[in-house]
């Protein structure tokens, strides 16, 4: 039970008010003193390029439609950031944790680099291993995972520029 | 209405939606059970997230079915029981204290994996404080509390957004959208949310237009840790927020419902014209 006498203490208050503002200022969470504000980094220009992670089962592509909505965000988030460490584009996951919060902390409150979590624990299991379990797809059933390269030709017409293999069995 | 069923009846209308969002979480395949073992763990940017991942009980959790079933199953038992409790208007402190630790560790492990925001369910996590109030005093001034901490969400959400200079950039939302929705387009292309966000960025000086409207919507709050007067008219943002957060981003924050209680007593702070919750019995 929470008495007045402890809640209505000054220090207690003051002390939650500091922290927050020091998370504020070094970009960092603490749970349950989250951050709010997404997407207030002035975006500059235009999507100029991005990249699609798609699945093939059985050299047919995956209908993301059939599964929830949720678990697709699971599968396409893992498959990205699977792609950017093995690409080792800004994601390092030997570096370690402590290291990763000291370069956070000084001078990091417009830094938009620090805006991506970018560190994971490595895999213990096989990407395609975790994608017929999570998905249930039987393992008899063959899976490729491919990126799909897409570049701003005009005005909002984005064209496919390759797509290049990132993992299949 | 008396001032100890507003508490019944906001622990009521607390129970009735966490087990109505865990029902969602269900539907998702999202409990953990169903989530199973993650590819890797992410961190994200929080330090108690470090340390506890770091410390492999995520990882003991989810890889044993029966912990993470007991864990799935007991999470929601709690709230009910603690409904019960509450429809026969007493107080369940342990349950209610019991609830808190566990729905927090739940939490934490469901913030290990990659893709999942534990920002949306702090109102269902932190409400339990509340509700762990000891007495009617210590319940006031809680309450305040937590209405002046979603006074903040919104506000500091507005402030990051002119500090940092994105409500001054040309085509903020048309940009904000294209990133946002790159796999929306090419995988739900019928999605009502592609429909909206493709007219949006068709037209941009309507996108403009609605990015400073949420600014402002945001930056409304404000008012709130002044006056009181205008809190009906806040719940009705944050309702609004809501709503056009999930068509314009897809972004579901329906969780802070959870909230809306606390713009609804009276002017000088007492419960006695509370009109959201009617007295249940």
């Amino acid at each position: 039970m929470i008495s007045y006498d402890f809640i209505k203490s000054k220090f207690l208050w003051i002390s939650i008010l500091l922290v927050y503002l020091l998370l504020h200022i070094s970009k960092l969470e603490l749970y349950p003193l989250c951050l709010f504000g997404m997407y207030s980094m002035p975006l500059e220009k235009t999507v100029e390029d991005y990249s699609l992670y798609t699945l093939e089962v059985n050299q047919k592509e995956f209908d993301y439609t059939e599964i929830p909505y949720k678990k697709f965000l699971m599968v396409n988030n893992t498959l990205r950031k699977y792609a950017g460490i093995i690409e080792n584009n800004n994601v390092d996951p030997r570096a370690s944790v402590l290291s990763k919060t000291m370069a956070r902390i000084p001078g990091s409150f417009l830094d938009q680099s620090l805006e991506q979590a970018h560190h994971y624990t490595m895999p213990k299991e096989n990407l395609l291993e975790w994608l017929h379990r999570y998905l249930d797809i039987p393992l008899e059933e063959n899976i490729v995972v491919k990126k799909q390269d897409f570049i701003l030709v005009t005005d909002r017409h984005y064209s496919s520029i390759g797509s290049k293999l990132i993992a299949s069995e | 209405m008396n001032k100890l069923s507003q508490y019944h009846n906001y622990l009521i209308y607390y129970c009735i939606l966490f087990l109505a969002f865990y029902l969602f979480r269900f539907f998702d395949d999202l409990t953990i059970t169903q989530l199973s073992q993650p590819y890797f763990y992410e961190p994200h940017e929080d330090p108690f997230a470090w340390l506890f991942i770091a410390s492999g009980i995520p990882e003991f959790v989810v890889s044993n079915v029966w912990l993470s079933l007991g864990l799935d199953v007991l999470v929601p038992t709690l709230v009910i029981a603690i409904l019960w409790y509450a429809y026969r208007r007493e107080k369940p402190f342990k349950l209610l204290f019991l609830h808190l630790i566990l729905f927090s560790f739940y939490l934490f492990v469901v913030f290990s994996y990659p893709s999942l925001s534990i920002k949306k369910f702090l109102g269902l996590a932190l409400l339990p404080l509340l509700f762990l109030a000891k007495g009617e005093k210590a319940y006031k001034f809680l309450f305040q509390v937590f209405r002046y901490y979603v006074l903040f969400i919104f506000s500091s959400s507005a402030l990051w957004k002119l500090f940092r200079g994105s409500v001054f950039q040309e085509n903020q939302f048309v940009h904000i959208l294209q990133k946002q929705h790159i796999d929306q387009f090419h995988f739900f292309p019928d999605h009502i949310v592609s429909i909206i966000a493709s007219y949006i960025i068709d037209k941009p000086a309507l996108a403009t237009l609605l990015f400073l409207s949420a600014v402002v919507l945001q930056l409304l709050f404000c008012i709130g840790f002044f006056s009181r007067r205008w809190d009906r008219f806040l719940a009705l943002l944050l309702l609004v927020f809501v709503l056009f957060d999930f068509l314009f981003m897809r972004i579901e924050y329906w969780e802070f419902l959870v909230f809306l209680p606390l713009f609804f007593s009276a002017e000088d702070g007492t419960f006695e014209k509370d009109m959201l919750l009617p007295n249940i019995r």
